[in-house]
């Protein structure tokens, strides 16, 4: 019977398709990989640039609210204190130097008063304030406009950062504190709250409370849902930086907005893709 | 007779197609290993053209294989030299380079002589290129780096030489003895398989020079 093929045919033919099948398993396994890389690099750069963006809104949100606490700083505080002092240094004809001084003491440390507050506004306009003066005195200067309002009672707690905060957890906690402040100045009518800052070792935390309606009665009362994506967009914040946002409100007894951020500080370059899960 | 050897010798096309593109690629100012590769390729171009016109004159060619074939798995294994970061990998190529012209010289005057193909030497030679293709792209596989492997020249160089390795090695190994008793065979197994084997490594040689030039552009 005739072969089809010799022995050293087929042992050619055998050892070349070995050889072709191995040759192509190895390829495929590179080029495999090679699409994996290449999508597992896709994904870090989408992750970059959606948490680069959520950062850059933060931070028009933040110039944003900046620049309405000094309008109503200008129109409230500055504004009727410069009219003040101006009556105080109105000097009438039958009013004698000795009778005029206490008024004239009192409208110079007024505008002594003013000046200050022009001072921080001017610090305030400028963008990179935040990062230059911290977490801890931005909050400090909020609470302080707050006061000159007149309509809340505050108690404002803090112990000293261990270390320098990390810039983008910083604006991003500062972010959710001017949310949490615009939500008891829009929807709670609260007399009363409490911020704290507590910075531990490898933690910080910072707590909002006020004695206002409480979440659930606001919703029912204004029938909207803006407090609700608010609390959202602080939630969602919240775990761009890792961090745990708790919300406790109860009927009448005012809500707690409770924020902890592991490893808020300052890292050593390179360690940011790791450490940010934006969503 | 042109016509006619274009029609036997097809592939010295795509030969001839790389051995431009590796001239063209020489424009640039290339690393030394890419220029070293690139010489070997338009060398190659040269012999191969000549090889193909003894061969439709029926004169035998094999002469020019034989050192020719040597100095190609010479210069490639110098080239992965450069292409690979192992230290283990870059010793074992210092040791080849070394045995491998002593074998030859050896292989072709007492063992195969002049008279016949030096096969035992280009099965060395193109063996050990394969193992240095393979290690290149196991280099890739283990890379952290996640730049395209497309615009990698030696990516496409580790391709075209591990394809044709494959084909080659098994065929040309056995060439003088299949020769002897098959020819037909022998005959119809060069113009289909060894022909795409030698096709596919010079698209893949000639996309490689290509890459070589985007990459000197984009720096």
């Amino acid at each position: 019977m005739h072969e089809p093929f010799s022995e050293q045919e087929l042992i050619l033919f055998a050892s070349t398709a070995i050889i072709l099948v191995l040759i192509i398993l190895v390829v495929a396994a590179v080029l495999i990989q090679h699409k994996r890389k290449f999508h597992h690099r896709q994904q870090l750069t989408d992750i970059k640039n959606q948490y680069e963006k959520t950062l850059l809104e933060t931070e028009l949100k933040i110039q944003g609210e900046t620049l309405k606490a000094i309008s109503r700083n200008l129109h409230d505080n500055i504004g009727s204190n410069i009219s003040t002092a101006m009556l105080l240094l109105y000097k009438d004809d039958h009013m004698d130097q000795q009778e005029f001084e206490p008024n004239r003491k009192e409208a110079i440390s007024m505008l002594d008063r003013i000046v200050d507050d022009l001072k921080n506004i001017a610090r305030s306009l400028n963008p990179a304030y935040l990062t230059e003066i911290g977490l801890s005195e931005a909050i400090r200067l909020r609470v302080q406009q707050l006061e000159k309002t007149k309509k809340y009672a505050i108690l404002f707690s803090l112990n000293e950062a261990p270390k320098t905060l990390d810039t983008e957890k910083q604006l991003i906690l500062f972010y959710i504190f001017q949310e949490a402040i615009n939500n008891i100045a829009t929807h709670a009518k609260a007399t009363s709250m409490s911020i704290g800052l507590q910075y531990e070792a490898d933690r910080l935390t910072m707590q909002i409370k006020d004695n206002g309606k409480g979440i659930a009665h606001t919703q029912n009362k204004e029938n909207n849902n803006s407090r609700g994506s608010g609390l959202m967009n602080m939630k969602r914040h919240a775990e761009m930086i890792q961090g745990k946002l708790v919300i406790e409100s109860t009927d009448d007894h005012g809500t707690g907005i409770m924020i902890t951020v592991p490893n808020p500080y300052r890292q050593e370059a390179n360690e940011y893709t790791d450490t940010i899960n934006p969503y | 007779m042109i016509i006619q050897f274009l029609k036997v010798f097809y592939t010295i096309i795509f030969v001839w197609i790389s051995g431009a593109a590796a001239a063209f690629a020489l424009r640039r100012l290339l690393p030394f290993s890419y220029r070293m590769f690139a010489w070997l390729i338009i060398t190659l171009s040269l012999m191969l053209t000549a090889a193909y016109i003894l061969s439709f004159h029926n004169i035998a060619n094999h002469v020019l294989f034989n050192v020719f074939d040597p100095i190609e798995f010479f210069v490639i294994p110098l080239f992965y030299y450069y292409q690979l970061v192992s230290r283990r990998l870059k010793n074992i190529i210092r040791v080849y380079l070394c045995i491998f012209p002593i074998f030859v010289v050896v292989n072709l005057i007492w063992i195969q002589n002049f008279h016949q193909l030096a096969t035992l030497s280009y099965v060395a030679g193109a063996g050990f290129t394969m193992l240095l293709t393979v290690a290149y792209l196991w280099q890739l596989y283990t890379s952290d780096d996640t730049d395209s492997i497309f615009r990698d020249p030696v990516f496409w160089i580790s391709l075209a030489y591990v394809f044709y390795c494959a084909v080659s090695i098994p065929y040309l190994g056995m060439l003088n003895d299949l020769w002897q008793k098959h020819p037909v065979f022998t005959r119809q197994y060069y113009f289909v398989m060894y022909y795409g084997a030698i096709i596919i490594n010079r698209i893949f040689l000639t996309a490689a020079f290509i890459c070589m030039n985007r990459s000197v552009n984009r720096s």
